[in-house]
């Protein structure tokens, strides 16, 4: 009986040390190893985290049209979202996005890494809520608030709507717009438009017909720009007579789509871009 | 004026020669008939006079150089009826007989009167006119036999050329051709048919070619050829060849020993 | 039936087609306003729905459905086989690859007419291949393998250059060019593709008697005068253009060019000459009522046209190959 008991004692202490050093730092430590999978965990990362925290970034955020901080992204080794290239991190914290792929995050949780998710903001209170998370989790919550605080004022200082809102379409590839629910759309209507999209009553980013827009005769058509290398029938509508016979010799206007991607402070530059243009309307407007 | 003539003719199919050095003529109002084995080169000849194969030599039709006839005047004087029996599609008898006007088709119009009357009168000379209506695809072996020779007849052409067009016919519809034929001929046209059935060559030709291996062997009246030796050389039978009030008969009776 | 009265029949029936046409769509115009839209300026938003929407869309659908079933019924005539249809025979196919590699390598913006340019230089290596793989006088069995061969081989082409753009959309627009779509086409790919499918409409029109005496066969059609060489040089070309030209701004629409000739046999009794009007003018029909049934079944979806061909058209198909087993195989 003495010699199985101690056995069984043995094994059970040697399993528990074993767990305990497979579980990865709780939040008594801030991270010391950071790897972010996802374009907009990459930027609230290089933003929010200490000098030495954040060891990795997606290789998305080297796309200058794709990310805001694309020149700081090249400080940082890139990585592809590929299991096997983070596990040679060895990251203590690795931060993904909710629609990462579901394969890599799973492998990775597997292996025993710990995997913050952060879903997609859908409106600018959702960027303050992903940025205190952040700040959460990288023990950095004095730069998170900082940050916060510099977005609420940099959004009470984009000037009053007009008395008549002119209405806006969102209007992406594949005749996409962005209804509501969306960050998009939250961006349209603090900059003092009307979406379009939200007035038809569509949810989320789904298709709106050509002719639809058409018969609406928006004010403002917002696109996105087209990359001028790489062809795609996807643009086809932004040539279409239709499209710029509706514009009225006006212009697309383009958000780049690195301010709308992603929720972060930079999406205050959005909403002052369509501002911006909504005053200029304005002012043409007015005899 | 010589309806036909043949001089040098020689022809290659895929690289082996068929015919070789053939040279015939043929008044107008004949009836030529071409025999000779399996493999013989009957059916080269006849597409080489039909102008369908290259060949080398010389061959006149009408006193024409056949290599100076473009295809629509040479669709007006030789006609030419196949072996194959192709109908691609179920069309009705009587449109399938007027295929044989197409020559005479004006650019944009159908066709006129005489195009229709000369359907008819080829229905008839093959004794299909209660056919006219019905899908050559559902008639019978013989009777779309005979639709395709009324083709070949309403071209109407000075020169007829047919690959063993009795093949398949009942011995009552054989003789009405061959004597539908003769008729023509009476009427200042020239036949030249190639015939495995050596009793019709016998009866109806007036005139008999006799080919193997490419060569033209024997060349005249029925009686001539057919009880000359070449005859047994090349055909390896012996024949029983007797007169009688309807004419020649020719029966093969017996196989020869050495082939 | 009485041929003229068959022929005033489809072209009313493809006449209400185009009709209905322009007056289905997402913005739910009602009849007085499409028709201010089309003929006054007084509703410039619906004036642009009408002209520049819709119009181009039931234009290219009624084109487009005359070049497939023009170019079946010719096909068929020549080739002599029931089952010859452009996408089957891998035309179609080829000519996608030459509109992809036409838009995806940036040429067509340069210079416009590369597009339906390389896609009719598609479709005709394709109908050369063809001629070479199974000749003028292949059976059906021939005929289908080579058909398969050319289509997997240019689909499988069509999908590399389209995975190898650097665009992300690029690799999603397979389904376009495999199953087809008018939506929010304009009248620019109306005036891009036109001319060539009514150039290739005139050089297929004239085919009709040669493809009569072809019933006959070769030996016996050029026995009739029939210049064969010219017949093949202006069905091989008369097809590539108008398809190629159709393919370049619409996709793959397949099986049209299979059923109409097939409808239309009996009523103009089996005469090759007879089927090809009657097939231009039933194919226009047959595009423009799946056009508008896209359009009511997944109203504001992009539903691609060739799915409905293909609902209809591939058991259609199978029936055929059943019903004619014998004779087919």
């Amino acid at each position: 009986m003495r010699p199985y008991a101690a056995a069984v004692a043995g094994i059970a202490s040697w399993l528990t040390a074993a767990l305990l050093a497979m579980t990865p730092a709780r939040a008594n430590e801030p991270p010391r190893r950071v790897v972010s999978m996802n374009l907009c965990t990459d930027q609230l990362a290089m933003l929010i985290a200490a000098k030495g925290q954040l060891y990795s970034v997606s290789y998305l955020s080297r796309d200058p049209e794709a990310s805001v901080l694309s020149d700081d992204a090249k400080n940082f080794p890139a990585n592809h979202g590929l299991a096997e290239e983070i596990f040679t991190m060895s990251p203590d914290l690795i931060v993904a996005g909710t629609f990462t792929s579901r394969a890599s995050i799973a492998m990775l949780k597997r292996l025993g890494f710990r995997v913050e998710q952060f879903a997609p903001p859908n409106s600018l209170p959702d960027i303050r809520t992903n940025m205190k998370r952040m700040g959460e989790l990288l023990g950095r919550e004095k730069r998170a608030n900082d940050l916060i605080a510099e977005f609420d004022h940099a959004l009470a200082a984009v000037p009053a709507a007009l008395q008549k809102r002119p209405l806006a379409a969102l209007h992406y590839a594949n005749s996409y717009t962005s209804g509501e629910g969306t960050l998009a759309a939250d961006v349209v209507e603090r900059a003092g438009l009307d979406n379009l999209g939200t007035r038809l009553g569509l949810h989320g980013t789904t298709r709106l017909p050509l002719e639809l827009l058409v018969m609406e005769a928006p004010d403002l058509i917002i696109g996105g720009i087209r990359p001028s290398s790489s062809p795609a029938l996807a643009y086809d509508t932004f040539s279409h007579p239709a499209l710029r016979d509706t514009l009225r010799g006006h212009s697309l206007t383009s958000v780049p789509d690195k301010y709308l991607v992603c929720g972060g402070p930079f999406t205050i530059e959005a909403v002052r871009l369509l501002q911006t243009a909504s005053h200029k309307l304005g002012r043409q407007k007015q005899p | 004026m010589t309806a036909l003539s043949v001089e040098k003719l020689s022809a290659a199919l895929k690289g082996r020669d068929v015919l070789h050095n053939v040279a015939f003529s043929v008044e107008p109002g004949e009836i030529v008939g071409i025999i000779g084995p399996n493999g013989a080169g009957k059916s080269t000849l006849l597409r080489s006079i039909a102008g369908l194969l290259p060949y080398t030599g010389t061959i006149t039709v009408s006193e024409s150089n056949l290599r100076d006839i473009g295809a629509h005047n040479r669709a007006k004087l030789i006609s030419y009826l196949p072996q194959e029996r192709e109908v691609a599609w179920p069309i009705s008898a009587v449109k399938l007989v007027a295929l044989g006007r197409t020559p005479y088709l004006q650019p944009m119009s159908g066709p006129n009167q005489l195009d229709d009357e000369m359907v008819e009168h080829a229905l008839a000379w093959v004794d299909a006119t209660k056919l006219r209506d019905r899908v050559v695809s559902d008639l019978s072996g013989g009777e779309r036999a005979r639709i395709l020779i009324a083709r070949a007849l309403a071209q109407d052409t000075p020169l007829l050329v047919a690959d063993e067009p009795t093949a398949g016919l009942d011995p009552a519809h054989q003789i009405s051709l061959m004597e539908v034929f003769a008729e023509r001929a009476r009427a200042g046209r020239t036949i030249i048919v190639a015939l495995h059935e050596i009793a019709l060559a016998a009866r109806w030709c007036s005139r008999i070619l006799l080919f193997d291996n490419g060569r033209l062997i024997a060349d005249g009246p029925p009686k001539d050829v057919l009880t000359a030796n070449v005859f047994e050389q090349a055909y390896g039978v012996r024949l029983h060849v007797a007169d009688s009030p309807d004419g020649l008969i020719v029966q093969p009776v017996a196989r020869l020993a050495a082939l | 039936m009485n041929y003229r009265l068959l022929l005033a029949l489809l072209s009313v029936i493809a006449a209400l087609l185009f009709i209905a046409s322009l007056l289905v769509g997402p913005a739910n115009l009602d009849l007085p306003t499409a028709l201010a839209g089309l003929f006054s300026k007084s509703n410039p938003a619906a004036t642009l729905v009408m002209c520049e929407i819709r119009l181009p869309r039931a234009i290219l659908g009624f084109m487009i459905g005359a070049t497939l079933g023009l170019s079946g019924a010719v096909m068929q005539g020549y080739l002599r086989n029931p089952l010859a249809d452009p996408a089957i025979l891998g035309v179609s196919g080829a000519a996608s690859l030459g509109a992809v590699l036409a838009i995806y390598t940036g040429l067509s913006a340069m210079f416009p007419l590369a597009l339906p340019l390389l896609a009719i230089s598609g479709a005709v290596v394709a109908v050369l291949l063809l001629q070479m793989l199974a000749g003028t006088n292949a059976g059906t069995l021939t005929l289908i393998l080579a058909g398969i061969a050319i289509t997997s081989l240019a689909g499988a082409l069509t999908s590399l250059a389209l995975n190898l753009s650097p665009n992300p959309f690029a690799a999603m627009e397979m389904m376009f060019w495999m199953m087809g779509s008018l939506t929010d086409r304009s009248m620019q790919h109306v005036w891009l593709s036109a001319p060539f499918m009514i150039v290739g409409w005139a050089m297929l029109s004239i085919l009709g008697r040669a493809l009569n005496a072809l019933t006959l066969g070769p030996q016996v059609a050029s026995s009739l005068g029939i210049r064969l060489d010219r017949t093949q040089m202006l069905a091989v070309l008369g097809t590539a253009a108008s398809v190629g030209a159709a393919t370049a701004v619409a996709g793959t629409i397949g099986f049209v060019g299979l059923i109409v000739p097939h409808l239309l046999r009996p009523f103009v009794g089996s005469e090759p000459s007879r089927l090809l009007p009657a097939s231009a003018l039933a194919g226009a029909a047959i595009v423009l009522a799946a056009d508008i049934g896209v359009r009511i079944i997944a109203p504001g979806r992009d539903l691609k046209l060739g799915v409905l061909t293909a609902i209809v058209g591939a058991p259609f198909f199978l029936w055929l190959v059943v019903k004619h087993r014998r004779d087919v195989l």
